[in-house]
């Protein structure tokens, strides 16, 4: 898969393999050392072959450290949405309800999906691939009387996400399980919305995310995909600027995100998978001023010392803000919005 | 976990035809009461595949839940059985313990209740 291939020789990966001690790599070699094998082009693709199954592991843990470490403290300030709030462009946000905002980007997000509210056709089964601590799973559950099952990688979020749901009285119709969105632990065609929110950035491999979330959409169902991208690139371009992939990756590093893709990648693999009506939207003015409302809380004595017990992930991430309000100013970074709907059998 | 959320899941190991249900090893149980809800109940039972969860019930040491699926009109009338019913879906839990593939054997933890799914990449 291309993007594999891409994902093992990117910079911002190698950063990544380098903070964990490499396991013993499974392909075996020559019992000879001065011996090759009959190509020197076998034995790289060997190597390769080693290094993109090493690359994936380390970057799932490093996702699941990042937000074990981080979780606490985004909750503690921003609440338990982890995710952009949606505001009016060009708005001053200072006095702004950030939470309020947090749930307009929900509302939004379904309102673009056509998702009816009509109690006869609103969705019943319900998955959110990349739930965090559950946010968008209590909300959407408890809007339609869904029921709704989380999946995220880190052990942390989903203890959390089940001690709130429980807290807040949903426990029959919430649930979280340690999952790969990339495997997720469903049969085929089970859920009516399948609700992806901020998570998309995490994949390293686009076509598999996407085949997975078609695969457990129900016949009829939505998908709902919110997520940063890179701008599309021009007709005569193959590749984003140097300057733009070098901010990319100083971001990605932090933030354990794999290769970005554009917007028109997503909705590219929608049409591969004969999806239909599938729409796509970019929101990202409608974001931008979160990002300074997020380094203003940082700057608070409560935000500060709480970036200091949480520990390096999180001070690596917090240092890299300035580089996402960067990348929205410069038109490298969007925030965009996809949504289609599984053929009815 | 709930026996309601092991009835959702499946095995995800590549090449598996028929990765439901998987099967429960049982290191702790906790029962945890949650308050009832009979329309919930009514709601979400023919959507349970019966023959998994009350095998499911079983092994958590729960007895009650019979081996055929019962009339709709049970539930709409018996109400010793919706009480029942609700306390094997939503009240007992595998605290700790393990899910396994009912093809390979292969197995997913269960941690202080919460199943882990995660696959190393030579399952995948």
């Amino acid at each position: 898969m291309a993007a594999a291939l891409q994902l093992q020789t990117h910079p911002c990966f190698h950063g990544t393999c380098q903070l964990s001690p490499p396991p013993r790599p499974s392909v075996s070699f020559p019992s000879s050392s001065r011996s090759f094998p009959s190509s020197r082009r076998s034995l790289s693709a060997h190597v390769k072959a080693a290094a993109s199954s090493l690359s994936t592991t380390t970057l799932q843990e490093g996702i699941a450290e990042f937000y074990d470490e981080s979780s606490g403290i985004w909750e503690d300030i921003w609440g338990d949405h982890m995710h952009h709030g949606y505001y009016e462009p060009g708005s001053d946000i200072s006095g702004s309800d950030h939470r309020a905002a947090q749930i307009r980007m929900v509302e939004e997000s379904l309102r673009f999906a056509g998702i009816s509210e009509d109690p006869a056709n609103r969705p019943k089964r319900i998955v959110d691939v990349g739930c965090g601590i559950g946010g968008s799973s209590r909300y959407l559950a408890r809007k339609y009387g869904a029921k709704c099952q989380g999946i995220t990688l880190s052990p942390v979020q989903a203890g959390r996400a089940n001690a709130l749901a429980n807290a807040q009285g949903l426990a029959e119709q919430v649930c979280f399980e340690v999952a790969d969105a990339l495997n997720q632990p469903f049969p085929d065609d089970q859920f009516d919305l399948v609700w992806s929110m901020e998570s998309g950035e995490h994949m390293p491999d686009k076509p598999k995310f996407v085949k997975e979330l078609v695969r457990v959409a129900a016949p009829g169902g939505t998908i709902i995909v919110v997520t940063w991208c890179h701008r599309d690139l021009g007709p005569s371009e193959e590749s984003l600027q140097p300057w733009e992939q070098k901010l990319l990756n100083r971001i990605c590093d932090a933030y354990y995100l794999p290769e970005w893709c554009s917007t028109s990648d997503y909705v590219k693999l929608f049409q591969s998978l004969s999806l239909q009506d599938i729409k796509a939207g970019d929101w990202t003015e409608n974001v931008a001023p979160f990002w300074p409302a997020v380094i203003r809380s940082a700057l608070t004595w409560k935000g500060f010392t709480s970036l200091l017990r949480s520990g390096l992930k999180t001070i690596k991430g917090a240092l890299v803000m300035p580089l996402m309000i960067e990348g929205f100013q410069k038109g490298v970074i969007k925030f965009a919005i996809i949504a289609c709907r599984k053929p009815a059998e | 976990m709930r026996l309601l959320t092991h009835n959702m899941l499946s095995s995800n190991i590549k090449g598996v035809t028929n990765g439901f249900p998987l099967k429960i090893q049982v290191e702790k149980v906790v029962e945890k009461q949650v308050e009832i809800n009979h329309d919930f109940l009514r709601n979400i039972f023919p959507k349970i595949d019966w023959k998994a969860f009350s095998d499911a019930s079983r092994i958590m040491g729960y007895d009650e839940m019979p081996e055929e699926p019962p009339e709709p009109s049970v539930l709409e009338l018996n109400v010793e059985f919706l009480g029942k019913f609700h306390h094997a879906l939503l009240e007992l839990h595998l605290e700790e313990g393990a899910l396994l593939c009912p093809e390979t054997g292969r197995k997913f933890p269960v941690n202080k209740g919460i199943p882990n799914m995660l696959l190393l990449e030579d399952k995948v």
